[in-house]
């Protein structure tokens, strides 16, 4: 287990080399010129315009861009943003919000999506099985941005039960709705892969050696058709936490979150690339620190997984 | 024993049967609502003490009525006639919660498939604990069934004077135990001590070694009966639930049981797992036991020794075994009483010998013929009567003699193949120096048990694995020069029948795509002659063409195998290698394939390698036969020289395990 552990963690050097020089090379072909984006519409002077070049190291060719922001981010120095803010300085106000938000979502869509495909799988056929199933289609075909306004409309608008947008320093209230709209998607997966798991597990031959030892039913169930079904959707939770991290985009926009998701958006429209790629590189870690995570879980869960 | 058996019979006629099922009728509902009667008006009786076999093929609505005892029926079945009485009592109409107090502590079962019947996520322990436990078992002490509790008040040399002499001994007293049995021995100037120490060890097993029978064994070896049971009662004072879970398992066969016990099942080989399924089938001491073709998924020598101990076992314990399989011979080796099912009815039910010698019902008659074990004994009853064999051997080519002295189709050379294994320096050797050759026209067989290295022979022979060293050569030519065009007509000459005929075919293909896969791969005619090639092809392994536009799970297991042979037929093939083709099929389906293996062979002259676990099968279609264990080969000989001289103990060993080898038959 240790030295797949360091194998793995070594392995992480060059994902995260590769997908922060991938990120990088796409921000430095975007098109437009970000400091002409810096002042909008009025002109700029071509002395000040260098200034900002060299300061920036705009100035310089893509590779030595890239290493240089490299070397800097060995030292935790990542740089200022355009407006002159510390870049470390941003993700700090952001990132605690998109945290909050994720790990919400992520309550939201493990215990309802857990719940019902339970509910569903154990009886299998019944009207609230229809049901439930009809519902998590929906939520996986809609995209996000329309369940959202969906929610925004009757839960906030209409009914007035729930705060439409969040603003600065959002409470639990506040992030209710977003953290719905954006556990919604995995929580319809999640609730068809535990029905469909549990109905696979219920007709296991070991269930029915379960029940001929004299088990009753609910023992069988929890012992044998529930730990067996909830190894892969364990799996699917922890790799999803990653995902959701990244999926804070779209609902941040929606609900005007000032998270790492709004601010990655402005960041990519204003072309900095500095702020980008160090967003980018922290989603990354985070990915990948989740999977092995979630990798590490399968084999506890899962006796016949072992590393080496 | 004569005593003991007319005892039983007492028993049997002063108990009554133990289950006596009547005119049982389950059926099934299909999609459409329609009802699909799958056991009609079926009776069979267990008697106290009884081994009864049910057999029949598959479908034939044995494992049906042994679910519907259990109350287990799967999917959509239910019990719709008839009755189902346990000791005397109605148990058919039972909600699931009265019948989970009948089950595990009344019934027992064990199951069918040892690899899948043990949830992989679980101890091996655990789920023997699950068993007690769900019963409320008391694990310091043996529960015993009525009949052993009268077998045991008649046996005069112990007294059984109350239910403590029933306690186990404990891993935590043994060895206090041990030294006061030493001191008692050589106090009362017993002499080899130690002979009666060993003796001793072996026999007290905590957690299944009851206080009587420990003070019964020291006063066997000479200790003065009050000395022994003052020893008996100080120190032996229950189990634990530890002890009790290895006493389980260590009595049915698994040896370093407690060690074992906390192994996961993917640790296990399939011969322990079933010993385990065993354990926990008999772990609350049920009267009765229903034993679900329990062997047939595992080796004949393990099946042999696995069977040998369930049939000690349950003869100690006194229990009844409702014993379920599709072989005759195994049945009536076995049990004493055989049931017949045929399409969900009983059509005969006698005495095993009776059912043997004179069966009446004509698939009866059916099944004598094609069980492979009792066919082999045919062979050799008919040979010790000097009668002409060939006649029973219908494969046999004619001019085979001539046939005897031409050229070798395929030839293997020291041929050795190594694996690596994991955290492992040195290599594995799953073959080792092994050489043999295929006369053109004729049968090889390889035999052995799994991981002798016989299918990675047969891999290494088809191209499909590199040989370490060692050397192959078809028509005369090595087989390790071949460039891919090469390979290529020797695949069109050299053709796979698999084990699996679930696995070989591909489910998302037409049976007709399939069969002409290798013709339209080769390029061969156009697509109107291919399709009537298929027909013919269809034709000659006796299936209708209708089967063309279905799909493989449409079809029985021995119609996929009989596809899967019309496709290696499709090219015309020399050399056909059969890997434990016939293997996962039922007896009388068995029997057909191996006839129209036998028949094409006839016609078209064809080789075969046939690897296989099951000699019975070898005596039905070989020539020669090569027995390899370990990855070396044993012993090499004709069919007729293995059979009757063995020259081997591991041939011997093999010969012995075939079911019902030596019963008499009737049908001669």
């Amino acid at each position: 287990m240790g030295r797949y552990l360091l194998r793995r963690i070594l392995q992480m050097i060059p994902v995260v080399l590769g997908t922060t020089l991938l990120i990088y090379a796409l921000v430095f072909l975007m098109p437009g010129d970000p400091v002409a984006a810096m002042f909008g519409a009025k002109p700029v002077q071509p002395a000040v315009a260098a200034q900002i070049r060299a300061e920036y190291n705009l100035d310089k060719p893509f590779i030595i861009q890239y290493l240089l922001f490299l070397k800097n981010a060995l030292t935790f120095n990542f740089g200022k943003t355009f407006s002159g803010q510390q870049v470390l300085a941003v993700i700090g106000r952001a990132f605690p919000v998109t945290v909050k938000l994720a790990i919400m979502a992520f309550v939201f869509e493990a215990v309802f999506g857990v719940v019902f495909g339970i509910i569903s799988g154990l009886k299998k056929g019944k009207w609230y099985d229809t049901v439930i199933l009809v519902i998590s289609l929906l939520l996986i075909s809609v995209p996000t941005f329309v369940t959202g306004f969906v929610m925004q409309y009757f839960l906030g608008v209409q009914w007035h039960l729930l705060p439409i947008t969040a603003g600065p320093n959002p409470g639990f209230l506040d992030l209710l709705m977003p953290a719905m709209v954006l556990g919604s998607v995995s929580m319809a997966s999640i609730i068809r892969l535990t029905r469909s798991e549990i109905t696979a597990n219920i007709a296991e031959d070991y269930v029915r050696t379960a029940r001929a030892k004299g088990m009753s039913n609910k023992m069988v169930v929890l012992r044998h058709v529930l730990r067996n079904s909830l190894i892969p959707v364990v799996t699917y939770l922890g790799a999803d936490l990653g995902a959701l991290m990244g999926g804070a985009m779209i609902s941040e926009r929606i609900f005007n979150i000032q998270g790492i998701g709004n601010t990655l958006y402005q960041a990519i429209n204003r072309g900095e690339g500095t702020l980008v790629v160090s967003i980018v590189t922290l989603m990354v870690l985070i990915f990948v620190v989740c999977n092995l995570i979630v990798d590490m879980l399968y084999a506890v869960l899962d006796p016949r997984i072992r590393y080496q | 024993m004569t005593d003991n058996q007319s005892i039983i019979a007492a028993q049997q006629i002063k108990q009554g049967p133990i289950l006596e099922v009547k005119d049982l009728q389950v059926d099934f509902t299909t999609d459409t609502g329609k009802a699909v009667h799958a056991v009609r008006n079926s009776s069979f009786s267990v008697y106290p003490g009884q081994w009864v076999a049910i057999v029949g093929e598959s479908g034939s609505g044995k494992s049906t009525s042994a679910m519907a005892v259990l109350g287990l029926l799967p999917g959509t079945g239910h019990v719709v006639g008839g009755s189902i009485k346990l000791e005397g009592q109605e148990i058919a109409g039972l909600s699931q919660k009265e019948y989970d107090k009948l089950r595990g502590s009344k019934i027992g079962l064990v199951p069918q498939d040892p690899m899948s019947n043990l949830n992989p996520v679980w101890r091996i322990g655990t789920q023997v604990k699950e068993a007690l436990d769900a019963n409320n078992m008391d694990v310091s002490k043996e529960k015993r069934s009525k009949l052993a509790a009268a077998l045991a008040s008649e046996d005069s040399s112990v007294a059984l004077k109350g239910e403590d002499d029933e306690l186990f001994v404990a891993s935590k007293d043994l060895p206090a135990l041990l030294d006061a049995a030493k001191a008692a021995l050589e106090k009362n100037g017993v002499k080899r001590v130690e002979e009666e120490m060993n003796y001793f060890r072996d026999e007290w097993v905590p957690g299944s070694e009851t206080r009587w029978r420990v003070a019964k064994d020291l006063i066997d070896a000479g200790v003065k009966d009050d000395e022994a049971w003052a020893i008996a009662k100080k120190y032996v004072l229950g189990s634990t639930m530890e002890d009790r879970i290895a006493g389980l398992l260590s009595e049915a066969g698994l040896p370093d049981a407690a060690t074992r016990a906390r192994q996961f099942p993917h640790e296990f080989s399939g011969g322990m797992r079933q010993r385990a399924l065993i354990a926990i089938g008999l772990a609350c001491r049920p009267d009765l036991l229903i034993a679900d073709e329990p062997t047939s998924a595992l080796d004949v020598t393990v099946q042999k020794k696995i069977l040998d101990h369930l049939h000690m076992l349950t003869d100690s314990l006194g229990t009844s075994v409702l014993f379920i399989t599709h072989d005759l011979g195994l049945a009536a080796e076995r049990a004493q009483h055989i049931v017949v099912m045929y399409k969900g009815q009983v059509v005969e039910s006698g005495p095993s010998l009776e059912v043997l010698q004179h069966p009446q019902h004509p698939y009866t008659k059916r099944l004598v013929a094609a069980a492979p074990s009792l066919a082999s004994q045919r062979i050799i009853s008919a040979k010790e009567r000097g009668e002409n064999t060939d006649a029973l051997l219908e494969h046999k080519v004619a001019g085979e003699n001539e046939l005897a002295k031409s050229e070798h189709i395929i030839t293997v050379e020291h041929l050795t193949k190594e694996f690596k294994l994991p955290r492992k320096k040195e290599m594995f050797k799953a073959v080792d120096d092994v050489s043999f050759s295929v006369k053109r026209g004729t049968t090889l067989a390889i035999v052995g048990e799994s991981g002798s290295g016989k299918s990675t022979v047969a891999n290494m022979v088809l191209h499909l694995l590199t040989p370490t060293s060692g050397k192959i050569t078809y028509e005369g030519r090595d087989t390790s020069t071949f460039k891919a065009k090469d390979i290529l007509d020797f695949r069109r000459h050299v053709q796979p029948v698999f084990q699996n005929p679930y696995g070989s075919l591909d489910p998302m293909y037409s049976i007709f795509r399939s069969i002409e896969e290798p013709l339209r791969i080769h390029g061969i005619g156009d697509k109107k002659s291919r399709s009537k090639r298929v027909r013919e092809l269809l034709d000659m392994v006796e299936m209708p063409v209708s089967v063309m536009g279905r799909y493989p799970n449409e079809l029985s297991g021995g119609q996929r195998q009989r596809i899967a042979i019309a496709r290696a037929m499709a090219l015309e093939p020399d050399v056909i290698v059969c890997d434990e083709a016939v293997s996962a099929l039922d007896v009388l389906v068995q029997d057909q394939v191996l006839r129209l293996l036998n028949d094409l062979q006839a016609e078209k002259g064809l080789s075969y390698l046939f690897i296989t676990h099951d000699l019975a099968v070898v005596r039905q279609i070989a020539d020669e036969v090569v027995v390899m264990q370990h990855g070396r080969l044993v012993e090499h000989a004709t069919t007729d020289e293995v059979f009757d001289h063995p020259q081997k103990q591991y041939t011997r060993d093999l010969l012995d395990a075939i079911p019902g080898g030596k019963l008499q038959l009737g049908l001669d």
